[in-house]
Order: structure tokens, then sequence, then C-alpha cells
């Protein structure tokens, strides 16, 4: 490649780009450890050294570790359910294909992505307020659910791409459909569980409104939710918010810098079945 | 034998698919029923009684000043900000699958809003609104920026697309780099040796050839953003006034804080038709656009 107008722009162009996407990280990171005397002489300037007592008062306040927990437990054990179940559904469906009940329950399954939770938010209350389940239990048995629609989506695709001449071997020898499932399919299924892993875990560590509507007990508040119940707490003090804003986005920042190649591939895999 | 094989083998696959089903029919069928018949009555969520009412709450809703309000704001909402980080991100990556340096690096740069939480993004936008947008203002003397936008009625609608289209672009630039990846390199050749010109190339090759990937973008980004709720609540709260009241922070408002159960479950209902038909309509207009090589 010789120099060039065009190249130049190209570079002009992402530079740009990723300034505009690294600004509001930037201006987190820098104000959190600042005090509120450097933020008024210099907006977006360095700190002078690391305070780390916004970081201490803001966990202090908020029961930062509580939620973490919360948000790990949550996001774990929903995910192991999500990849289970929907794995050996998917399975059933995609080697019944000639059966229309089984044919009906895939469009079963996938019907769910295009219902938004508010359809059901409010019945969900209420069905799960009767039978005391407005707690992290409850919440980790709607993620299952709602995580089941995609997962049956694209496994079901994938499955196309694996031959059947393995599992009719294994079954002519008298291995029954579990053992078969569990030693030969299941790790055949890996750059898609890869990719169902990374989109869930994405999607219920972030998630606002489930926990919002569903968790009624302080001590099941996950990340978010904390953040949003503290949040009038900090309006008086920017430096303390943007430490607690940092508090929340840590780990996911930090688990992003070692495993990003894989976190993108997986969606983009995902994406392109 | 072969006969026991094959039901012991058929009742297999039926134990495989039970426990989802079952998770289904708990958590999915039913609020999805009680969201049907609850959207008939005029149930408060409170008290022990309600009366079945029929179809009197979707007619509410129709000549309901509030909720054709919020139906307006999400549905300019979602059109613009779905159009915007769709350009937005095709942009970036036609530059990102080009031979460039540090090509990984920038990749995961635009990337990396994704795996973000949109309610710390919106918080953080709303400080940038409040903090620096107007210090910037005031050094470069531009008037209309010196108070924060999210107070002021149509400046409220952009500053929320600017934080969606920040954050929206980046799982659409990894589906469209996946989607240009598949374009091969023997069709720009021979258009480049007819002598096509850039934008002649692009909007004659690589644009059709991209079609499927521009669908699953476009019905993304429109489903996630007719469902917006974590920017209005970290940002606007629904306001100035109800300028910016979407249609998911209404159904929440009407069932939790108006006590609306019945009427707040039918606007639920509307939005999901809503995205189904605007869903049906995408689909139909984009599979025309279709082209094999």
């Amino acid at each position: 490649m010789t120099f060039s107008w065009n190249r130049i722009g190209i570079y002009g162009f992402i530079l740009a780009g990723s300034v505009i996407i690294l600004f509001p990280l930037y201006l987190t990171l820098t104000t959190a450890f600042k005090t509120p005397e450097e933020s008024a002489e210099s907006l977006l300037g360095l700190p002078s050294s690391l305070h780390i007592e916004n970081f201490v008062r803001a966990a202090e306040m908020s029961n930062y570790f509580s939620a973490f927990f919360n948000s790990l437990l949550i996001t774990v054990v929903s995910v192991t359910f999500i990849i289970l179940l929907g794995s050996i559904a998917s399975f059933a469906i995609a080697r019944n294909q000639h059966s229309v009940f089984y044919r009906v329950m895939y469009y079963f399954f996938v019907s769910g992505l295009f219902v938004p939770f508010q359809v059901m938010m409010l019945p969900l209350v209420q069905q799960l307020s009767a039978v005391g389940m407005m707690n992290k239990w409850g919440l980790i048995m709607l993620y299952a659910t709602y995580g089941l629609f995609q997962c049956v989506f694209l496994y079901v695709a994938y499955f196309r791409s694996i031959p059947r001449e393995v599992e009719d071997a294994a079954l002519i020898d008298g291995c029954g459909v579990f053992r078969m499932f569990w030693y030969i399919i299941f790790p055949m299924l890996k750059p898609m569980t890869i990719t169902l892993i990374v989109l869930n875990i994405i999607w219920i560590w972030n998630d606002f409104l489930m926990p919002l509507v569903i968790l009624n007990n302080a001590a099941d508040w996950t990340l978010p939710l904390m953040q949003y119940v503290f949040e009038s707490q900090y309006a008086a003090d920017y430096n303390l918010a943007f430490a607690s804003y940092l508090m929340v986005l840590a780990p996911v920042i930090a688990v992003y810098l070692f495993l990003q190649r894989h976190i993108i591939g997986g969606v983009s895999d995902g994406a392109v079945k | 034998m072969q006969n026991s094989a094959y039901k012991s083998l058929r009742k297999g696959y039926l134990i495989l698919l039970l426990p989802g089903l079952l998770l289904l029919a708990l958590f999915y069928v039913y609020p999805v029923l009680s969201a049907l018949y609850m959207s008939m009555t005029n149930w408060d969520g409170v008290s022990r009684s309600h009366d079945f009412v029929g179809l009197v709450n979707y007619g509410a809703a129709l000549t309901d000043p509030r909720f054709l309000n919020a139906l307006s704001f999400t549905l300019q909402y979602a059109f613009v900000s779905t159009i915007l980080s769709n350009i937005v991100a095709l942009s970036i990556a036609l530059v990102l699958v080009k031979k460039i340096k540090f090509r990984n690096f920038f990749r995961a740069v635009f990337f990396f809003p994704a795996v973000l939480s949109m309610l710390i993004i919106g918080y953080i936008w709303q400080q940038i609104f409040y903090h620096v947008v107007p210090y910037f203002a005031e050094r470069l003397n531009i008037e209309a920026l010196q108070t924060n936008m999210l107070g002021n009625q149509d400046l409220a609608f952009w500053a929320l697309i600017i934080v969606t289209v920040w954050q929206a672009s980046a799982i659409l630039v990894v589906i469209y780099m996946a989607g240009l990846q598949t374009v091969p390199e023997d069709v720009y050749e021979s258009a480049a040796i007819d002598g096509a010109s850039g934008w002649k190339r692009f909007s004659r090759i690589t644009l059709p050839l991209i079609v499927p990937s521009i669908t699953i973008c476009v019905i993304l980004a429109m489903k996630q953003h007719l469902m917006v709720y974590d920017y209005i609540i970290a940002l606007t709260d629904g306001g100035p006034g109800f300028a910016t009241e979407s249609v998911t922070l209404l159904i929440y408002n009407l069932g939790f804080l108006n006590n609306q159960f019945g009427y707040g479950t039918a606007v639920a209902l509307m939005l999901f038709v809503f995205i189904i038909v605007i869903s049906i309509i995408q689909i139909n207009i984009l599979r025309k656009k279709e082209v094999q090589l």
C-alpha cells in the first residue's frame, strides 16, 4: 500500500471513531479517581494521584459486594440452565424434524423471540408473588426460560451442520440417547455453546428491567439494580457517582480485556447462523 | 427387538424435550395467556375482584393522548436510531474489513460498548450531558448546548439518539463485518477492471450482496429500540414532561404507579403487535432486494 489521501481518510475516520467510543470510558476512569476539587479545576485532566476514597465510600454506601455476588450467582446458574436444557431440547427437536409434533415444538420455542417481556411483566408479578418467588430464584427461572428461545433457535440451526452417521452408529452399538448426547453430541456443539454462553452472560449480567420488577428484597439486588437504587444519593457527588459506575463496569471490562477475541468471535458466529 | 429399541429412543427424545417445555409452560404460556385475559379486565392489580370489559382497554388506548404520545415518541426514536446505528455500523465495518494496521485492536474498541450495561452507560452519558457538554459549549460559544440537553423538550430526543447509536452500533459492526467477509474478492476485481468507481462498486455490488446482513441488523436494532427502557430511566425518566415517555415506560408506570394492571397489559400487547407488524414489513421489503451470486 502506497501513501494516499484515501488511506489518511480511513485512518482519520477510525481514529475519530475510537476517540468517541473511548471518551466516556476515559471520563469515567479519571473522574472516579479525582477529588471534587480536582474535577472543578480541570474536568477532563488526569487525577493528581490515585485516590481510592471514592471507591471505598461507594462500596460501603451501596453494599457493592453483596450485589456483585448476586449478579454472579444469578448469571452463572441461569446460563448453566439455559445451555443444559436448551441443548437437549434442541437435540430432540433437530433430530425429529420428520414429526409434526417436533416441528410445532420448534416454532413454539422460537415464537418467544418476538414477545416483549412487557407483555408478561404484570401477570408474572402476580404469578410469582402468589408462590413466593419474587427473589433471585424466581428471577433465575425466568432467565432460564427466556434464554431458551434464542438457544433453541441457534442450536437447531447448528445441528444441521452435524452429521447423523455418528449417532446412528452409537445407537446401533447400544448407547442410550442420554449417554450419546452427553459424550458424543454435546462436545460437537462447542462452538455454538461458546456463542450462547457469551450472548447470555452479556444479557443477564447487564439486565435491569427484570431484576427491577422481580427482586423485592435488598439482599437479592444485582449490580445494575443497586446502581439504580443508589443513583439519587450520588447526585451531589459527581466523583463518587463515577467511582460507583466504574465498579459496576469493572468486572466486565476485566473479562473483556482478556477474552475479547473469543467474545467477538462468539457473537459474530451467532449472527451469521 | 428393533421395535423396542425404536420405542425407547422415541421416549428418550421426549424426555430431553420435557424440562424446557415445562419451563415454557410455566413462565411463558401461562403469563401470556393471563396477559390476554387481564387486558380485557379493569383490574387494578391489588383488589380481589375485577370486571371483564372485553376490548374496552384497547379502544381506550387508541384515544388516550398519553399512549399516543408514547407510541409516537417510541416509533420516531426507534426509526431514527435504527437508521443511524446501521449507517454508522456499516461505515465502520467497511473500513475494518480493509487491510489496515491494528485491525484487531480497532475491532475490539468498536465492539466494546456491546458488553456494557445500558443502564450504566445511560448514567455516564447523563453526567456528560449535564457537566461536560455545557463546559465545552461555553468555551465554544454554542448557545443551545450551554444548558443540559436532557432538560430541553427537543434536544432530549437527540441526546437519547446519540447514546443509543454510540452503544447499539457496536454489535452491528461485528455482524456487518461477518457479512462483508462473505463477498468474494474477485467480484471487486472484475468490477475494478470494468472501471466501476468506488461508490458504484459499493451501491451496485457490496450493498445487494449483504442484504441478508442488513435484514438481520435492521430487525435486531428495530426490535431492541422499540423496547427501549434502560436509557430512558437513566437519562430522562420520560421527561421533560412526557416528551420522552416510551411505551415500555408507560406500561411500567401504568402497572406499578397508576394501578392500571388491565390497561397496562393491553398497552403491552399492542406494543407486541407493533413489533410483529414492523418486523414482517421489514422482512418483506428486504427480501425483495436480496440477490444471489
